[in-house]
């Protein structure tokens, strides 16, 4: 599938391919959308913004050039899981990028006169995959003014911080975006509104999609905070009860959603969620996701097989791709209304 | 949202190192309330938090498009969710005042830049989580300039004319989702704009920026947002 290659928002001009309750498909506009709600759904958002989340420094100990990127949120803005790239920007393709210097605890990456990290720890298979703490005065000022979006080389322009912001976004918490979410207006969600779906706030830290390593993706999510709050978790338990049906706007919210399940009931509770959606997890709170078009192979799509048979998804992508759907944050949108048995 | 109380509530004021912004932060801070504060003046943003050690103060420009995210997320950060945000940072264009047609369409931009644009970006960046728990209030800092034609204060006339007009909108298209928009007239104040604008102006004449808050905070607290546009 091509992917979408700049940032230009196509609202409800945003294909979206439905697969049905049915397990049936059909293909139309997210300007639609509201046509597949009956009103009685209640529809759970990312609240989450997005840090410009690619900070480029220099290793102080081997005075060579590093680039990391924030990995994961942890719980609070001082520290975060990274991984490391050397010298390099985003323009080339992640797989071909240069490794970075070795990495151990205690060194320390300047990043402005004003930033710094710390390596708190290394991960034992992948010395690039590390923990750090910043260390400045007026943090998240100085987060801003140094961090660059996260980006890919199938882009064709600089982001900027706004593109990757959601109408939700709110604490600055995600590395990329929830961008599930992106092309939503607000016109759509009045309508929904309108129609009656519950429209209910989670913020989960949306985290790192890709290194370029196939061996280190594949440890990917890792440990990602979330957040429910009381009022969200009494709407959704209620709307259960009732037995209306929740969606999830991106896979973020699903796996918050799934972690806070205890007892029958989400749980309103903040803190790291270690859990892994797949074929051999039973949905128990999430009954449909709206989601985007990912890389086969991907952590993304090994969700998706909560919801869909890998065999059925793949023919499903085969559909979208013939009919010009675009891949990645800013492509086209999928809405799953079904969840495997 | 009636006899709302104060207390406890998050608020963010845009320009509170100066005039009425300054006066409301600290009577919100003396009712009880987390306040965060944004302005351009690191000294001046000093002062304040030598004066009032709990407020959040945050250095940013809300006229420059590249700092209204970072604000955002450092207001999201370090307050959380805002509940009310109070628009009064200004910008009065060029001193002495010019007329219209001497006004140079660089400062002509630059006012809009601070008193529409920037209260426009701040609010759309401030208000989803609002919408989300369908409770909030945004209080754009007016002027009776914005209704009267006074010769000479032509940019920031039809700046806070617009600003007016922009909060009716939001007002009219969130209509039902218990977000209140109030554009506000404090009166002629005591503040170094007004004397910026009038620097013949009789001091014992104006209103001490203090009863200004004063009477704001009293029309919040009251909860009467049916009129949009108040003069206090």
């Amino acid at each position: 599938m091509k992917p979408a290659k700049n940032s230009k928002r196509r609202f409800e001009h945003t294909k979206l391919l439905v697969i049905g309750e049915d397990h049936e498909s059909r293909i139309g506009n997210l300007g639609d959308i509201v046509r597949e709600f009956d009103g009685s759904e209640v529809l759970v958002v990312n609240c989450s913004g997005t840090l410009p989340a690619s900070f480029h420094g220099r290793h102080v100990s081997s005075g060579k050039m590093i680039e990391i990127r924030l990995a994961s949120f942890q719980g609070e803005m001082h520290s975060w899981l990274a991984v490391a790239f050397g010298e390099g920007s985003w323009k080339a393709p992640t797989e071909n990028r240069k490794p970075p210097p070795q990495l151990e605890p205690r060194q320390m990456i300047e990043i402005g006169h004003d930033l710094r990290a710390v390596v708190e720890s290394v991960d034992v298979e992948f010395n690039r995959l590390i923990r750090i703490r910043f260390e400045s005065e007026s943090l998240v000022q100085r987060l801003y003014q140094h961090g660059r979006p996260i980006q890919y080389s199938y882009l064709e322009e600089d982001l900027e911080v706004w593109d990757q912001q959601t109408l939700f976004a709110g604490p600055p918490i995600s590395v990329e975006p929830p961008s599930a979410g992106l092309n939503f207006s607000w016109r759509q969600i009045f309508e929904l509104q309108k129609k009656g779906i519950e429209i209910v706030p989670i913020r989960h830290g949306a985290g790192l999609s890709s290194t370029g390593s196939e061996l280190l993706d594949q440890k990917f999510p890792l440990a990602e905070w979330f957040s429910i709050g009381e009022s969200s978790a009494g709407r959704i338990n209620s709307a259960k009860k009732e037995g209306r049906k929740i969606f999830a706007l991106g896979t973020t919210v699903a796996r918050a959603l799934e972690s806070a399940m205890a007892n029958g009931k989400v749980v309103a509770q903040g803190g790291l969620t270690t859990l892994r959606l797949g074929s051999d997890y039973k949905l128990q709170v999430v009954d449909g996701l709206i989601t985007g078009m990912h890389e086969p192979g991907s952590s993304h799509l090994e969700l998706l097989d909560s919801f869909c048979s890998r065999e059925r998804t793949q023919r499903l992508y085969a559909l979208a791709d013939k009919d010009g759907f675009l891949a990645h944050e800013y492509g086209d949108l999928a809405f799953l209304k079904c969840k495997c048995a | 949202m009636k006899n709302l109380e104060i207390k406890g509530r998050n608020i963010v004021v845009t320009g509170g190192t100066s005039g009425v912004g300054r006066a409301l932060v600290g009577q919100f801070i003396e009712l009880g309330a987390n306040v965060a504060t944004v302005a351009r003046n690191k000294d001046g943003l000093d002062q304040l938090k030598r004066e009032h050690p709990q407020v959040i103060d945050i250095q940013g420009d809300v006229s420059q498009v590249r700092d209204v995210y970072p604000i955002a997320g450092e207001v999201l950060s370090r307050l959380g969710d805002v509940e009310i945000l109070v628009n009064s940072a200004s910008y009065l264009g060029q001193s002495p005042l010019r007329l219209l047609m001497d006004t140079e369409c660089e400062d002509f931009a630059k006012v809009f830049e601070t008193n529409v644009l920037g209260p426009f970006r701040l609010t759309k960046a401030l208000i989803p989580s609002m919408i989300l728990r369908r409770s909030g209030l945004v209080v754009n800092i007016s002027s009776d300039a914005a209704v009267s034609a006074y010769p000479t204060w032509g940019s920031y006339s039809v700046s806070k004319a617009a600003l007016d007009h922009m909060t009716r909108i939001f007002a009219e298209e969130l209509k039902g989702k218990n977000i209140h928009f109030l554009a506000v007239d404090p009166g002629d104040m005591n503040t170094p704009m007004h004397f910026a604008a009038i620097p013949e102006a009789n001091p014992s004449e104006l209103k001490d920026p203090k009863v200004a808050a004063i009477q704001l905070i009293e029309l919040i607290q009251s909860g009467s947002f049916q009129q949009i546009r108040r003069s206090l």
